[in-house]
């Protein structure tokens, strides 16, 4: 706390000297140099061993304070001393080995438990040697051997029993078709400690990523077929969560928590099963300017089984594959946003914060940008007894920004306080906004400052979908708490079901600071009921900016520019990849309407990814 | 012939026609290696077709009749995908040509980035490893749940968690993981040795009657596989299942003079009548003078110890060499 108010004191000096230098009519100035992640939360790599290979698929940690891993290859480290207290490096020892690409870890009574391929199994170590002795099989589950049948978990519930999740397996011919061979591809399963297994929820595509928020389930899904764009679901049991693959198994597994059926399913939502003449199908694509396209939300109407994302995660911007989800339970050591939820992003190398409320009973909530840069793919998360949050990660195939195969990392906090929005919170008329300092008033109650959008996805068998109905939001007055740091915006046009992008790009802290991750995305699945604003309590006030100094220095700064070029390859490449695929039709091949899915995936999925990943091809991910 | 006339185009196809001279009549071994699509008409005959526009590094092989002389042929190359340059290799391979390639070094040049093989290596303990198991190395007999045990002196073996049964065994360099650790991987690995695989499905079962199988397929009402444990002193894996309520263990170790793979059965439990181990399964069994019995073409041997009887019965067409068990341990060894 002493060193955060010294920094404060610095910074509010160099404020003080801008203002001096430069009449900008914005009333105080922001800092020489604009702060970036890195002053806030510092991205630490642990050095590894020589010659080991940390593909990191599953993380936790002990009640001593070890890190325990484990890797695709199958071993399982517990690291000691992985803050590097006293400059040690950490230490590796090898707990077990042998394991079939365990996708999760998880620690309980003296063992650990990692859901592999096919089974649960429990590791210990009966004679305290560090070393793991049984490897107790808790339940198996089929398999039907394809590779992309991955599983994940577990995650302990309150109770003791364990969640476990399985990927689904992809057609033969039908390669982008999502398919649930066996049962348990495409759903949550229940597993208790005694081998008992209930099925849970389905509609899972490519459920990488699991979470214990107060003792209730999420999970995160990303972008694919019947799923427009990543996102996280609050998963009760018997939830259906889009992906129709699982339902093959409700009428023929005894206790089936979810009663529709594939046929019910398919009845309402197309499979857009559309034979190619030669006995197999063709690959369904989106459809431009389609009338009247399916929603989840509008499925749901017909097919009440059916859960809303809690949490749009919008595909290209928060993620492209998303993973862990982590409650920050570290009670402000990790800063302010204790209590808050972090999630992971494989294609990205990047961390989400997301804050969720109940609304009429339901979840719904925001999602940040809070931190890029890692040297991987992000799979596993876990709270080190320092408050530092450990990063486990691996690209295994997919590619991700941050280009090395492996990598284990350490967030940590610097212990300054960023300019961020704390939370957005839905209100009857708008949204309120908390931030984590002050804000500067005039730029608060400038309406300027603000700007945003709501759109929504399709649902459709289709991989992906562009963001469709999009219209900008009326922003029709500003609120500004008596403390400075709530914002209360009057919106005319918010949407039930809706993502909100909210944008706040005007807005300065009282020393000047713009908010670090300066755009939001709320899903506005219910709107609370309650008072609203009246147009006398508002500021309508909208006065146009010059622009600030700094922001032309950043846009000529070596990482701007790289970025620039990085998004200019981008669309160049986009072009390329929207040439017509006319001279097709001359050789009387069958018609794939491949080329223009692909710029629509690129040109609406892709505008934020600095490195170009293959997004598209990313099922685990 | 080669796709470097597309440069880098990324929607694009090409059309090649021409003639194929072919020295003699008879089989020819065709490989079109290729991104994105390929169809091969020879003599206006469609015989391959690649219908993958969007593939990443696809290779397709046909046998092929053909007569000699001299055959029209017209190849269609078509891709969509941005992120890979257009390929297209044909090779031709038969009793009368050696292997040749068609197309031009550029059309298909080397991988610049080949992948390494990734050989998993045993130390001085057991090296255990999990992972599928191609039967036979055929795809469709894919097996999920097997764990492979390489030995120190060099005879290995992949057993079947879901079966509680050896799958295979083999001698010299443990297991190639490339297929699974490679980029996404397949999940399975490969015995790097001549391998002898037994059968598929349980080795107990409970057989009252001449038309009652093992079974083949597994039922988790039935069985349940326990996983492990590691045996302190040699570091080699105790399987544990129980199958209708029979506690299983098993160990299985190379004998002493490397000749064989033993299998050490321990059943506990209430043991129902008719309960038996299949002890081999093959087109043939033929008992030897020594007392072993000679399995599917003396493909391998099996060599029961102390004085049980196993005994030969026909089942769906194949002999099984089946044993009656009660309580305790039974012990046999795999030769080959």
């Amino acid at each position: 706390m002493k060193y955060f108010i010294q920094t404060g004191l610095i910074l509010s000096g160099l404020c003080i000297i801008q203002l001096l230098a430069s009449f900008s009519w914005a009333a105080p100035n922001p800092p020489a140099k604009t702060p970036t992640e890195d002053d806030y939360y510092k991205i630490v790599t642990l050095p590894t061993p020589e010659g080991m290979l940390l593909e990191v698929g599953g993380m936790t940690t002990l009640q001593d304070g070890r890190i325990a891993i484990c890797t695709r290859r199958g071993d399982v480290y517990l690291v000691e001393n992985p803050d590097m207290a006293n400059d040690a490096p950490p230490r590796f020892k090898l707990f077990a080995s042998g394991l079939h690409e365990p996708l999760g870890l998880a620690y309980k009574d003296n063992a650990l438990f990692a859901a592999q391929r096919g089974e649960l199994t429990k590791l210990k170590d009966t004679n305290g040697d560090d070393v793991a002795d049984v490897y107790e099989t808790v339940y198996a589950w089929p398999i039907s051997g394809h590779y992309h049948e991955y599983s994940y978990g577990p995650k302990f519930a309150p109770d003791g029993s364990m969640f476990v999740t399985g990927n689904v397996a992809f057609g033969d011919q039908e390669w982008w078709r999502g398919e649930s061979r066996v049962f348990g591809r495409g759903w949550t399963m229940r597993i208790t400690p005694d081998g008992k297994m209930e099925p849970w929820a389905t509609g899972m595509r490519s459920p990488c990523g699991l979470g214990m928020i107060d003792g209730e389930l999420f999970y995160d899904d990303n972008q694919g077929d019947y799923m427009g764009s990543g996102a996280i679901f609050h998963l009760k049991k018997g939830a259906f969560t889009g992906h129709p693959a699982g339902l093959v198994w409700t009428d023929k597994i005894p206790n089936s928590p979810v009663k529709l059926t594939a046929d019910q399913f398919n009845a309402v939502v197309d499979p857009r099963k559309v034979k190619n003449g030669t006995g197999g199908y063709n690959k369904p694509e989106n459809i431009d300017n389609e009338p009247n396209a399916n929603t989840l939300f509008a499925i749901k109407s017909k097919l009440p089984e059916v859960t809303l994302p809690a949490v749009w995660l919008p595909h290209g911007i928060l993620g492209i594959s998303n993973s862990e989800i982590i409650p920050d339970q570290t009670n402000g050591a990790f800063g302010p946003f204790a209590g808050q939820v972090f999630v992971g992003d494989q294609g990205q190398s990047r961390i989400m914060r997301v804050v969720m409320e109940k609304v009429k009973g339901e979840y719904q909530g925001v999602a940040f940008d809070f931190r890029s840069g890692f040297q991987s793919g992000i799979l596993r998360m876990t709270w080190g007894h320092d408050g530092s949050l450990y990063v486990g990660e691996t690209n295994r195939g997919w590619g991700s920004a941050g280009n090395t195969t492996s990598g284990l990392q350490r967030l940590a906090w610097t212990g300054k306080v960023p300019m961020e929005m704390k939370t957005v919170r839905a209100m009857p008329d708008g949204f309120e906004i908390e931030f984590t300092l002050p804000v500067d008033k005039a730029s608060a109650e400038n309406l300027a400052s603000y700007g945003g959008k709501n759109f929504i996805y399709k649902f459709h068998p289709v991989y992906g979908s562009p963001p469709i109905n999009d219209s900008p939001l009326n922003i029709k007055g500003a609120k500004v708490s008596e403390d400075g740091l709530k914002v209360r915006l009057l919106i005319d046009n918010i949407k039930q079901y809706y993502l909100h992008e909210i944008k706040v790009d005007g807005v300065k802290s009282r020393d000047g600071l713009p908010v670090l991750h300066p755009t939001a995305y709320y899903t506005l699945n219910n709107i609370p009921d309650g008072a609203k604003l009246s147009m006398s309590e508002v500021s309508t006030k909208r006065a146009m900016q010059r622009r600030l100094k700094t922001a032309d220095a950043e846009s000529k700064s070596p990482q701007a520019k790289k970025a620039k070029e990085s998004r200019q390859n981008n669309s160049a490449y986009l072009r390329q990849s929207a040439t017509p695929a006319g001279q097709m039709d001359l050789f009387g091949l069958p018609q794939y309407h491949y080329p223009a899915g692909r710029a629509f995936f690129y040109r609406y999925c892709q505008a934020q990814v600095q490195q170009r990943t293959y997004c598209c091809f990313n099922p685990q991910a | 012939m080669t796709t470097e006339v597309l440069e880098l185009e990324d929607v694009s196809g090409a059309r090649f026609d021409g003639m194929l001279n072919v020295p003699d009549d008879g089989e020819y071994l065709m490989t079109l290696n290729s991104t994105g699509g390929v169809k091969l008409l020879i003599d206006n005959q469609e015989l391959m077709n690649n219908e993958r526009p969007d593939s990443w590094w696809d290779s397709k092989q046909s046998n092929l009749q053909l007569k000699a002389g001299a055959h029209p042929f017209t190849i269609y190359y078509y891709k969509d995908a941005g992120y890979m340059p257009p390929r297209l290799a044909w090779i031709i391979e038969g009793s009368a040509i050696q292997r040749s390639t068609l197309t031009a070094f550029g059309s298909y040049p080397p991988n610049p980035n080949p992948s390494s093989s990734i050989y998993v290596p045993v130390g001085s303990k057991p090296r255990l490893l999990r992972a599928f198991l191609d039967f036979n190395r055929d795809r469709s007999r894919r097996l999920t749940h097997t764990i492979g045990v390489g030995d120190p002196g060099g005879l290995h073996y992949i057993y079947d968690l879901k079966a509680g049964n050896v799958a295979c065994a083999w001698r010299g360099d443990f297991v190639d993981a490339t297929p699974m650790w490679d980029d996404r991987g397949d999940g399975s690995f490969r015995p790097m040795g001549v391998t002898q695989f037994t059968y598929m499905g349980q080795t107990l079962g409970i057989i009252n009657s001449a038309s009652d199988g093992f079974p083949a397929d597994y039922k988790e009402e039935d069985f349940k596989t326990k996983g492990y444990a590691i045996e302190e002193a040699t570091g080699r894996p105790i399987f544990r299942y129980s199958y209708k309520g029979i506690e299983v263990e098993e160990r299985c170790y190379p004998s002493l003079d490397q000749n064989s793979l033993v299998r050490e059965i321990a059943l506990n439990g209430t043991i129902p009548a008719g309960t038996h181990l299949k002890l081999g399964e093959g087109k043939d069994i033929i008992p030897m003078p020594d007392g072993s019995f000679a399995i599917d073409e003396r493909k391998y041997y099996i060599a029961l110890a102390g004085d049980a009887k196993a005994s030969i019965r026909d089942f769906n067409g194949k002999k099984e060499l089946v044993l009656p068990v009660s309580a305790g341990i039974v012990k046999y060894s795999i030769i080959w």
